[in-house]
């Protein structure tokens, strides 16, 4: 078996170095080859990572053509019948679109804004702590909702929120109802975005964290010789040097403003409570993956990712106008 | 493969029209299409048929086989038979099939609960197991799975393999109608029954609390409401009454088995209405449904909660602490809480607005369980043997050990009629709802013998009398199986889906006093604006072509 394989890749070998041996000069492809050869090693290790895109970003995006079929899984692609924009016709008409829109921009812009900067505030504080025993503590303890599962936390969530749950009986001591708070479409929208803080806030901190470790301690000590104090560090030190992460991130979180999960909101949400709750995902949900409708669910993950695009093209630009760090 | 396939049948379609010129010679003129066959000459054909597969030993294919087949095939499992094993080949149903067939079977279980999702996955995936039930998952219907080329055309095959299913289908015209589409192709097995199946899910009222306080077992609406405000009012109960999730929320919102709809006259979902198709939350009276609904909710009669409480536990829970004294349930789940705790409780009946009038829609399990049902791939090489595999379990012997399991060990032969012993009833290590799947099977393609061939009937003989009494009340508005073509199934189920979700949304909020009962009228014009009157249509295409079959 082993000799088999010796045999087959011996000959691609030799005619990979008579190939190289024959194009001499400066083409692309000639000083690919070159430093193929002189780094070969760190070309072998890139290998599975490419192998990993190709196989499961870039040929899965072929099949994105089903959104413009009648696709059935037992016929495959290639026998489906294309049905044009049919799919995409029956998401924009459907009923309740505009109220799924709204509801997912909504929760999405509200998860950016309470999520996104809390973890920068909890990376700063966490950086200023001088006791490592004590940061180390607060570190792990606040990553740690992070690795509960999803189906546990909505557990927790509607234990604690129905009526003799320990949130409902803490709100009602000031003044806020006695009874379910899942029931109340009013409401929704707090709990969903605060258990997401509460859940990935300290999972956040982490690269910003790793982005302070990296700034080069001669800047504070020179802060120090001119006299700052530790505020004025953090201000004109540490924020500027996180700054590009920031944005990075930034853009990278609208990118992804239209692709919210369905998981949390179906553990979660209840007939009563769909006009704030029932989301994008969350319908395709029920008639696509509930009733196999491939085609559709495909043609409303690929009219998000248009959005999503739009949005990452569009935050990317101004930022590089703006603060000169961009994507690319 | 399919082409394989097609060939088969092909063979077998050509030696069906030759036993059958064989076997009615003369009779009548051989059918040019087989396919085609007019369904009188099929059933006539059955018995022949089998009379002449009796000389060979009742079947083409003869039990144990001689060659080495195994089959995988495609079963979902229950929660309590996944405690017990790792896959159904361990229960000794299928150990004695394997035993007497020679037949190996390789299980694939989907998780528990992802069942319909996994279904899809599977299919997707092309490589289908030998027999697949629940087929009529697929999307669009098992007819559209025989278009697609996944299941066999079973048409050909039934008659000739499957003698004593045959004969059941010839036996009653309802099962022949059921088991087929509208144009007589038959795509898979159904699990088949000699009678309607028990009603298995109805009012139950706690027994000693109404002889404290006085009370017959309520017959009207108004009994109800009195009952259960006494129930709160003098005995404490919070919530006086908690419906089971049994139907509960899935699809119709507080209601879906039709309890309290029925008395004003309509059905819970789509119902007939002689040969009339309807749907019952766009009725008049499913405003005072509502009405009365509301009235209950705001005087705490419902569990304020109860859009949000979709775990049995938590249910189960109010009624054995005594917070509720009414339920909507199958009596089998309130053993473990009723039962053990010696609490009595007996059967109402659906209630009515006046004393003397009846109801007429009911849950209903009919003879032809639709969600138990084998279809047979393309890939599976040995068709013949599968169906004839499949209907052993509708053969006197066969259903035997499906239903009661081994003569012996889990049931007695006692005045001709089996009887579960105590290793099924009253084992110390096994409780009767995992023995029901050790012992015996309790879902299968199979011939039922539902409620009576379930052990958990038995834990209190009440239980099973309950769901007789039930039984007698008139059903003559619940609809049949009806089958639709691949298109009437998908604009169906595009519409229904956006349907559901506001009519769900809706019928809650009416309930509990968010939006008042002024907007019924546009919430019934909302839902013929989203195309209710276009699914009613289908549905009367459909029981039209039913009535005519």
């Amino acid at each position: 078996m082993s000799r088999a394989v010796t045999q087959a890749a011996a000959p691609r070998r030799g005619g990979g170095a008579r190939e190289t041996g024959t194009q001499n000069g400066g083409s692309f492809f000639a000083r690919l080859l070159r430093d193929m050869r002189m780094n070969r090693y760190i070309y072998l290790m890139a290998i599975p990572v490419l192998a990993y895109f190709i196989l499961f970003h870039y040929i899965p995006m072929g099949g994105a053509v089903i959104a413009f079929m009648d696709y059935v899984p037992a016929k495959g692609i290639l026998a489906s019948k294309w049905v044009g924009f049919d799919n995409f016709i029956s998401f924009f008409t459907s009923f309740q679109f505009g109220r799924l829109l709204k509801n997912t921009i909504l929760l999405s812009l509200l998860q950016l804004i309470w999520g996104f900067p809390l973890p920068i505030l909890l990376a700063l504080l966490i950086n200023e702590v001088h006791s490592p025993r004590f940061k180390k503590g607060v570190q792990t303890i606040s990553y740690m909702p992070h690795f509960i599962s999803l189906v546990v936390i909505c557990g927790i969530i509607q234990d604690f929120t129905s009526s003799e749950g320990v949130i409902t009986q803490l709100f009602s001591l000031f003044g806020g109802p006695d009874s379910n708070l899942l029931l109340k479409p009013e409401l929704f929208r707090t709990i969903y975005v605060a258990s997401g803080v509460w859940q990935e806030c300290g999972w956040g901190s982490i690269i910003y964290l790793s982005a302070m470790s990296a700034i080069d301690p001669g800047l504070y000590e020179a802060a120090l010789i001119d006299g700052a104090n530790r505020f004025k560090q953090l201000v004109h030190i540490t924020i500027p040097c996180i700054l590009p992460t920031i944005v990075i991130l930034f853009i990278m979180r609208m990118g992804n403003v239209m692709s919210l999960g369905f998981e949390k909101v179906i553990l979660l949400y209840n007939p009563n409570i769909y006009e704030t709750a029932d989301i994008i995902s969350s319908y395709v949900y029920r008639r696509g993956l509930v009733e196999f409708d491939y085609s559709f669910s495909s043609a409303v993950g690929l009219f998000n990712s248009v959005i999503n695009f739009a949005l990452l093209v569009t935050v990317n630009r101004i930022s590089s106008k703006v603060s000169e760090i961009s994507l690319w | 493969m399919s082409r394989h396939a097609a060939h088969i049948s092909l063979l077998l379609a050509a030696a069906t029209v030759l036993t059958m010129a064989a076997g009615c010679s003369g009779q009548q003129k051989p059918a040019a299409s087989s396919s085609a066959a007019p369904i009188s000459q099929q059933t006539a054909s059955a018995p022949a048929a089998s009379s002449a597969a009796e000389e060979a030993g009742g079947n083409p294919i003869t039990f144990p086989v001689q060659e080495d087949i195994t089959f995988t095939y495609w079963k979902n499992i229950s929660a309590a038979a996944a405690k017990r094993m790792t896959d159904l080949g361990e229960s000794d149903t299928y150990k004695e099939m394997e035993r007497i067939t020679g037949v190996k079977i390789k299980f694939i279980h989907p998780p528990v609960g992802e069942g319909s999702e996994q279904f899809g996955l599977m299919i997707a995936a092309g490589d289908w197991p030998d027999i697949i039930e629940s087929a009529g998952t697929y999307t669009g219907g098992g007819a559209k799975a025989v278009e697609d080329g996944v299941y066999l055309d079973l048409t050909e095959l039934i008659p000739q393999y499957a003698p004593n299913y045959s004969a059941l289908r010839a036996a009653n015209d309802d099962v022949r109608k059921q088991t087929m589409t509208d144009d007589g192709m038959m795509w898979g097995m159904f699990a088949i029954m000699h009678q309607e199946n028990p009603t298995f899910v109805g009012p139950i009222v706690r027994t000693d609390w109404l002889e404290q306080l006085g009370l017959e077992m309520p017959v009207t609406m108004e009994d109800w409401h009195t009952m259960l405000t006494r129930f709160k009012n003098e005995l404490g109960a919070k919530t006086p009454y908690v419906p089971s999730t049994v139907g509960n929320f899935a699809g119709t919102g507080y209601d879906a088995n039709g309890m309290f709809v029925t008395a004003y006259g309509i059905g819970s979902d789509f119902y007939r209405e002689g040969d009339t198709v309807k749907y019952g939350p766009i009725q008049p009276g499913f405003k005072d449904y509502l009405t009365e609904m509301n009235r209950w909710y705001s005087e705490g009669l419902l569990d304020p909660e109860f859009p949000a409480k979709t775990d049995l536990d938590a249910i189960l829970a109010a009624l054995s602490s005594g917070e509720a004294g009414a339920t909507m349930m199958d009596p089998g789940t309130l053993d473990p809480v009723w039962r053990v705790n010696n609490i009595p409780y007996d059967n109402a009946y659906y209630p009515v607005l006046e004393k003397g009038q009846q109801t007429h829609f009911r849950q209903t399990d009919g003879m032809v369980t639709a969600g138990w049902v084998a279809a047979i791939s393309t890939k599976n090489k040995h068709p013949e043997t599968a169906v004839a595999w499949l209907d052993y379990a509708y053969g006197d012997e066969g259903m035997k050990i499906f239903n009661y399991g081994i003569e012996g060990k889990s049931y007695v032969m006692e005045n001709g009629k089996p009887v579960f012993t105590d290793t099924m009833l009253k084992n110390p290590d096994v409780p009767v709802n995992d023995a029901m799947w050790m012992f015996k099977m309790h879902e299968a393609p199979m011939l039922r013998d539902g409620a009576y061939s379930n052990p958990a009937s038995y834990g209190m003989i009440q239980n099973l009398e309950i769901k007789t009494r039930w039984t007698t009340m008139d059903n003559s508005f619940n609809l049949p199986i009806l089958s639709q073509t691949a298109e009437e199934g998908k604009k169906i189920s595009t519409l229904m889906s956006e349907i559901d979700t506001y009519r769900n949304e809706k019928v809650i909020k009416f309930i509990m006093g968010i939006e008042p009962l002024d907007g019924f009228d546009a919430y019934v014009d909302t839902l013929r604006q989203m195309g209710i009157e276009e699914v009613i249509g289908i549905k009367q295409a459909a029981l039209d072509r039913y009535n005519a079959k």
